[in-house]
């Protein structure tokens, strides 16, 4: 079972935090279809955060088509992300690995290169939001 | 649904000074509310009201559609947790169950057999040898097993240690989900209120600054970043909260309830803010009124941000 | 709350009852002693024997340990009222445990009804009991000395002691509740209690029935127990203590003047011939001389009315300060 956290630095909403997450672990083919998800009260439990919030994260991933609810049983998945991530997106991942050459040669450190990663990743995202 | 709490100009005054000045509040069911403020803003005073432990000096306020503590079925629609949770040393924690069960209609006995051994107390402990972290646990039960549909709280998790202030937290969360419960909590902690709270109300000085949906509330604040002098007049409707001037540099917190921020300003310059930062320009701004000086940037800041 | 309130109470109610206990062994010891020393002097006694000489034995071996008892159960409602009454409510304001139990599914109102009624009805009986042990015990003596009508016996037999039992542990709760802590308004409820068990037989009692004027005429038969025939000052000639003539009743009239047949005052001159040094002369001599003086008292047959009413009086006391306390306790703290 995908075990959660909380980052209330990060800027991104509670609620979207889990969502992500849910998403990545099924882009890593840790959750698989059939699996179940915490239940609000387990998830509560562990967090210490608003029910409203983790309601709020499984009816998302249930609007995009991820899980779906099974009253008086749990929530479970419905549909993976494993296969899409890794072999389908290849070239991006090669575009990725020569940006990132690149930007090591302009002069860059580890922590720079990061910090405008996720700045400008940031950014993108808010955009489109 | 009936709202869980409406107040018209609800006013306590001990002898001149006020504690509560004319709070005016229509809190919708089914919320987490987060009631900050800092100490001696009104806080203890206003949950003492809706708890019906006082009696107000001017002004209405309603509970779950009732006056406060009218009548037994009232009262017991509504748990309360007062500030260092009272519990009666002499009594063990059985006897506090008990009292439970003899107190209150419906009391579900299991429910609270049940948490309490989670929790790891002993049936037989007295009370008065709890601690603290234990007797918050204590009275999170007596609270909340009667099956209310408000539970109300003050401050209870101030003088617990990290360990049990998140252990009290995950408690009381397992009760809403369970439950379906509304809760009025109210603390000077911010980053507890910011993983808890949907509904927040700010209390300083005996006034409510503000009150709302913490995702409404979000929505309507934004920092703006300009240079100095650019935005000395802006468009009626938006409301400056808090402003830091440098000789260059205007950074400001402003309210905009008419969605026209972005056409005074580019979107570049205008930023997001979380809840602690909008919490704290409310809290800055009433501290300033009421020291009659101007506002300095570090200005002391009475709570603590804890992560 | 029935179970609330005996739990909160149980420690009080022990210790109330384990006093209970030592005073009973103590008071039948001495109820047994007392009805020795009757049957010794009065029943079994043959014709050697006189009533007063078995009045003075009587009291002279028991006046003091019954006034000692007397005080006892005169100090039980005090006690009651300080221990049991002003705790009461205070103790749950002063350590914040109201905050606890008013949110519980039970109005103030019944929360208040439970615990006043539940002590108060406690205290009156503890101190029935003390009263009805004490009662019984001195019934010989107070049959033979007919003093119980008195201001120091009065308050300490048959059923004005519950009455102040009622009074005390009431007052003791509403003080509690106005003063919200539970030292002070143990002080308060002591000082209050005392004050009126000097004030109540000093202005109240004499007055729940107007009483009794007698004009007495000054003859041989008279007996009093002083003939005053005044000082340097005042010449007047007074007489004091008729009472034992009227056994049973309480006497309200100290030293009155001895008047003559116009109501003047006599004075050592009007009598002086007759003064001659031998007393029963003396007094046959003023006798003839048509005095009189004149007593106010509460006859003997009013006992129990007094008793009622002075019992009624605390209660009704005590039923208005309880009347008080749920008004208050309605809104709320402050």
């Amino acid at each position: 079972m995908i075990d959660f956290h909380l980052d209330l630095r990060s800027g991104v909403s509670p609620y979207q935090q889990l969502v992500q997450q849910v998403q990545r672990a099924l882009r890593l083919g840790l959750l698989s279809v059939g699996d179940q998800l915490p239940t609000v009260k387990e998830v509560v439990s562990k967090l210490a955060i608003n029910p409203n919030t983790v309601l709020k994260a499984y009816r998302e991933l249930e609007h995009l088509g991820l899980v779906t609810p099974r009253p008086g049983v749990g929530t479970f998945v419905t549909q993976s992300l494993a296969g899409e991530s890794l072999a389908a997106h290849e070239p991006l991942r090669a575009e990725l690995r020569a940006w990132l050459a690149k930007a090591r040669q302009a002069g860059l450190d580890p922590d720079s290169i990061e910090a405008l990663f996720m700045t400008t990743f940031r950014e993108a995202t808010e955009v489109t939001r | 649904m009936t709202p869980v709490l409406r107040s018209d100009g609800l006013t306590k005054r001990y002898g001149r000074r006020p504690a509560l000045s004319d709070a005016t509040l229509s809190i919708p069911a089914g919320r987490i509310v987060g009631l900050v403020g800092p100490n001696g803003a009104g806080k203890s005073t206003l949950l003492s009201l809706i708890a019906g432990i006082i009696a107000p000096t001017s002004g209405t306020i309603e509970v779950l559609g009732s006056q406060p503590a009218a009548s037994a079925a009232q009262l017991a629609k509504v748990g309360f947790v007062a500030q260092d949770t009272p519990v009666y040393s002499a009594l063990s924690v059985g006897d506090h169950l008990r009292l439970g069960a003899r107190l209150n209609p419906k009391w579900d006995d299991l429910l609270a057999r049940q948490r309490i051994e989670q929790v790891g107390l002993d049936l037989a402990q007295k009370a008065g040898r709890l601690s603290g972290g234990q007797r918050a646990q204590l009275a999170l039960t007596l609270a909340a097993a009667k099956r209310p549909q408000l539970l109300i709280f003050d401050e209870p998790v101030a003088s617990l240690d990290p360990l049990a202030r998140r252990a009290f937290l995950q408690s009381l969360m397992e009760f809403v989900a369970e439950l379906e419960v509304s809760v009025i909590l109210s603390s000077h902690l911010l980053g507890d209120l910011e993983r808890v709270c949907d509904y927040l109300v700010v209390l300083v000085g005996s006034r409510v600054q503000l009150a709302g949906d913490v995702e409404d509330l979000l929505e309507e604040h934004r920092r703006v970043i300009a240079a100095r002098g650019e935005l000395d007049s802006l468009p009626p409707g938006i409301e400056v909260i808090q402003a830091d001037h440098t000789a260059r540099q205007s950074t400001l917190v402003v309210k905009d309830t008419t969605g026209l921020l972005a056409q005074v300003v580019p979107a570049a310059d205008v930023e997001r803010l979380d809840l602690e930062d909008m919490v704290l320009a409310y809290l800055t701004r009433a501290a300033s009124i009421t020291a009659a000086a101007p506002a300095r940037r570090h200005t002391e800041q009475p709570l603590e941000a804890q992560r | 709350m029935i179970w609330l309130t005996w739990r909160q109470f149980r420690a009080q109610a022990l210790i109330g009852l384990a006093a209970l206990a030592a005073l009973a062994i103590f008071l039948v010891i001495l109820g047994m002693r007392i009805r020795g020393t009757y049957d010794a002097n009065v029943t079994d006694c043959g014709t050697t024997c006189s009533v007063t000489n078995a009045r003075d034995i009587m009291e002279d071996t028991y006046f003091g340990t019954l006034l000692l008892a007397g005080l006892l159960i005169v100090l039980v409602p005090a006690l009651l009222g300080a221990f049991w009454g002003a705790p009461l409510v205070a103790r749950e304001i002063e350590t914040g445990t109201y905050r606890l139990v008013w949110n519980q599914s039970i109005t103030r109102t019944r929360w208040l009804a439970v615990k006043l009624t539940f002590v108060t009805l406690a205290g009156v009986a503890l101190a029935g009991a003390f009263s009805l042990l004490l009662t019984w015990a001195a019934s010989p003596y107070d049959k033979l000395l007919t003093a119980r009508f008195e201001p120091l016996i009065f308050p300490t037999r048959n059923i004005v002691p519950l009455g102040y039992a009622a009074f005390a542990v009431t007052a003791g709760i509403v003080i509690g509740l106005l003063i919200r802590r539970t030292i002070p308004a143990m002080a308060v409820t002591l000082a209050v209690f005392a004050a009126l068990q000097i004030l109540v037989p000093t202005f109240l009692r004499p007055h729940l029935q107007p009483p009794v004027t007698e004009t007495v005429a000054f003859t041989a038969d008279t007996t009093v127990s002083e003939f005053s025939t005044g000082g340097p000052t005042n010449k007047g000639v007074s007489i004091n203590g008729y009472g034992s003539a009227v056994p049973g009743s309480w006497m309200l009239s100290g030293r009155v003047p001895l008047l003559d047949a116009a109501g003047n005052q006599a004075t050592r001159d009007t009598i002086d011939g007759c003064l001659k040094g031998d007393f029963r002369r003396d007094m046959a001599c003023v006798a003839q001389q048509n005095m009189h003086f004149e007593v106010k008292y509460q006859p003997a047959s009013r006992y129990w009315t007094f008793q009622w009413l002075e019992f009624g009086a605390y209660l009704l006391l005590g039923g208005l300060l309880a009347g008080f306390a749920f008004w208050r306790v309605r809104r709320g703290l402050s």
